[in-house]
């Protein structure tokens, strides 16, 4: 009985063990913390990598003997001997992808300076909208535009208008919009009434442009009828050299209209890629060979291994990998990254054991008097050894217990307080334009919540055992002597 | 006087031969007993003598069994201490011996009434907590009350007097109702008046329970009352001395 109550009444009258507590409290909270959030960026890194990539995706190989006139099997066939291939395989999608290039006066994104011209790199893909819409998750996070077609021009006025669709991050940087407001941005479809379904806001502030700034030429111009806005892109475009007949890529600017945007949850994708329509894009480029990539989906992606490697064996022209191939440095490093935080990390409670090691020792020289008496009084060895361990591992239980409250509410608001460290200290925690994601992503996991608890705890223990078989050899009436 | 130097009628519960104890300073040896042998029998009372920094403490240390002896052999209930394994003569200190320090020794952290406790947490365990807390408690407070600390319960040590911090050492070493009490100087703090209550409450319990007790004691009067006594001289037991030696002591 007067383990637990001396432990305890020894924890409460002095301070330094409540500096222990505080110790485990901050490490095991940080640990907690840092976990969730890693493991919520993991997770949500895999999620939009999937959605945009789908499970599998085949490219082909072309043929070292092929000349440049190589033509890929038409998709119409290709698609047909896939979906027959396995039952397990939902859709495929075809999809292709040049560079673009966007003048930009933004230096805080990667750029090229070409011909006196800021140029922000990015990629044109183009895609079947109908196929697309099955094997990834554009559709569901197309937040401007219309879902059912998005490229189709719905005015129909100008048949050869490129349209395109562009991620919500590039659209936030384009200074020229504002503050969005994206049903004004993009035009809606049409209602059976001739107008548009979505209601027309106010007409959109004129864009002020300074006409001795260069860059005004690329400004998008506002359509006040049907808010749609055009932008200016440099695409690459192919020809046919007449004397060689080799390939020869160009450049090209066109003003294609945005008739959606996406958000991806993933400001690098957002930022980088723009979706066309695959048969326009292939048609203002002049790219006429037939070349795409097919994007497949599966059932339940736990097939993936087992499809991929019967779709190898049946198409050996393709090459097919799963999104994981193809994503594996990327995921691998964020792992790394992960398992390095949580070992530096873990130094915080190790020095937490640290301080309980001090903090006890101490406590057993200045009780040295005290452990006399008590084996006086008839307490065994092993009753002493428990008072003292019982003092460390309450620090590590009651620390942990803390740190667990503080972890679980810092998880909670973990936006809250980047926008607190934001506004009075300037430094943004997670950056964007880094990590990807406009919000904080964090996953609770108990497991691995009780796993740092349980590990806080053990550290405590292990810090009290030293000092507290210290306190139990001591013989009874030497200690008694001690004054 | 010259019965309380007889032999006291029951078995002998506590046997010393030829003890000896010396403390090591450095290079010199500071001999404190050099072949103690004494008798102490079930239910007397023995009062131990002798001028300051003879070894009586250390007496009543080594035979308690706190403190091993260099030499020698204790017996108590017919077990040498050597016998004995660590665990089961804590239990005995804990369950049949009292010991009341020169120095009090209470636990600082703990209010008067806790450390008079002590004793019986020590004893029952966790499980066993429960069921004699309540009797325990009971007897804590009676003892507290018969030493008159019956308003001094909730007090830290730091904040009681000299005597007072004795009265709860004598009320903690009776809490587990022991059959052998080892007494340092136990009114050595406490005025005529005081002392004499406290003398005559462990001189009743001794009538009553049949409590045998070894008392350190400068008190003439103490050692008068007593069954028998010893002094200590030149590091040995004698039992032949006069008392009226305790008085010249107490002039010294
Ligand atoms: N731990 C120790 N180390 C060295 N010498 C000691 C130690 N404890 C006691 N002594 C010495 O041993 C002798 C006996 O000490 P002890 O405390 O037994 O005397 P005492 O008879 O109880 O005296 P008092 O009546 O003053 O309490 C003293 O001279 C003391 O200085
Ligand atoms: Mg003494």
């Amino acid at each position: 009985m007067y383990r637990l109550f001396l432990a305890l009444r020894y924890l409460r009258s002095r301070l330094v063990n409540m500096i222990s507590v505080g110790g485990v409290m901050v490490g095991v909270a940080v640990l907690i913390v840092v976990t969730s959030v890693f493991d919520g960026f993991q997770e949500q890194v895999r999620a939009t990598v999937r959605g945009t990539l789908s499970h599998l995706v085949l490219t082909p190989r072309r043929p070292a003997d092929a000349g440049p006139d190589w033509k890929q099997e038409a998709f119409a066939d290709l698609e047909r001997r896939l979906l027959a291939h396995d039952p397990r395989i939902v859709a495929v999608a075809p999809q292709i992808r040049l560079p673009i290039a966007y003048p930009y006066r933004s230096n805080r994104l990667e750029w090229a300076n070409v011909d006196g011209l800021t140029l922000h790199q990015m990629e044109a893909v183009g895609i079947d909208w109908a196929r697309e819409a099955k094997v990834s998750d554009l559709k569901k996070n197309l937040i401007a535009g219309d879902q059912e077609n998005p490229f189709f021009d719905v005015w129909g006025t100008d048949k050869e208008k490129t349209m395109v669709l562009v991620g919500r991050t590039w659209a936030e940087h384009m200074k020229f919009w504002g503050p969005m407001d994206f049903r004004r941005v993009v035009s809606g479809p049409m209602g059976p009434d001739g107008q548009p379904m979505y209601e027309p806001g106010p007409p959109p502030e004129p864009v002020e442009v300074d006409p001795n700034d260069p860059m005004a030429q690329f400004a998008p111009k506002q359509d006040p009828r049907r808010y749609i806005n055009e932008i200016r892109v440099y695409l690459a475009t192919f020809s046919k050299d007449a004397t060689t007949g080799e390939m020869r890529m160009d450049q090209q600017s066109t003003n294609p209209l945005v008739k959606g945007i996406y958000d991806g949850q993933d400001a690098t994708s957002e930022m980088t890629q723009m979706y066309f329509d695959i048969e326009k894009l292939r048609k203002v480029t002049h790219l006429e060979q037939e070349y795409f990539e097919v994007r497949m989906r599966l059932k339940d992606y736990h097939d993936a291994p087992e499809i991929q490697a019967s779709l190898a064996k049946a198409f050996p022209e393709l090459d097919v990998q799963t999104w994981e191939d193809l994503k594996r440095d990327f995921l691998q490093a964020v792992e790394t990254e992960k398992v390095m935080l949580v070992v530096v990390l873990s130094f915080i409670v190790l020095l937490g054991g640290f301080i309980i090691l001090a903090t006890l020792t101490l406590t057993v020289v200045e009780k040295t008097k005290d452990i006399g008496i008590l084996g006086a009084l008839g307490a065994p060895r092993a009753g002493i050894l428990r008072v003292f361990l019982t003092n460390g591992l309450l620090i590590g239980i009651i620390g942990s217990l803390l740190g667990l409250g503080l972890g679980w509410w810092f998880v909670q608001n973990v936006d809250g307080v980047r926008a607190f460290v934001a506004k009075t200290t300037g430094v943004d925690l997670f950056p964007a334009n880094i990590y990807s994601f406009r919000f904080i992503p964090t996953v609770w996991q108990w497991g691995t919540v009780l796993a740092i608890m349980g590990g806080s705890v053990l550290i405590s223990f292990l810090a009290g055992l030293l000092p507290a078989l210290r306190a139990a050899r001591l013989d009874p009436v030497k200690a008694l002597r001690y004054e | 006087m010259s019965d309380a130097t007889t032999q006291a009628p029951g078995r002998v519960l506590l046997q010393a031969r030829g003890v000896t104890k010396a403390y090591k300073l450095g290079s010199t040896k500071l001999e404190v007993l050099r072949g103690v042998d004494l008798d102490v029998c079930e239910g007397e009372i023995l009062a131990i003598l002798g001028k300051s920094g003879c070894g009586k403490s250390t007496l009543l240390h080594v035979l308690g069994w706190l403190d091993p002896a260099d030499s020698g052999s204790i017996h108590f209930e017919g077990r040498d201490r050597a016998s004995v394994p660590q665990r089961e003569r804590a239990r005995l200190r804990n369950e049949v011996m009292g010991f009341v320090f020169q120095f009090y020794h209470l636990l600082p952290e703990l209010t008067a009434l806790e450390n008079v406790l002590m004793p019986s947490m020590i004893r029952y365990g966790r499980l066993a907590w429960p069921q004699h807390k309540k009797a325990v408690t009971e007897r804590a407070h009676v003892l507290l009350e018969q030493v008159g600390l019956k308003d001094r319960m909730g007090h830290r040590p730091r904040h009681l007097s000299g005597g007072e911090r004795q009265r709860v050492a004598i009320a903690r070493a009776l809490q587990n109702e022991p059959r052998f009490l080892f007494c340092d100087e136990p009114t050595g703090n406490l005025d005529g008046k005081t002392a004499d209550e406290i003398r005559d409450l462990l001189w009743q319990l001794n009538k009553e329970t049949g409590q045998t007790m070894v008392v350190v004691t400068h008190d003439a009067r103490m050692a008068r009352q007593a069954d028998r006594f010893v002094h200590i001289v030149d590091g040995r037991a004698r039992d032949d001395g006069e008392l009226d030696l305790v008085e010249e002591i107490q002039r010294d």
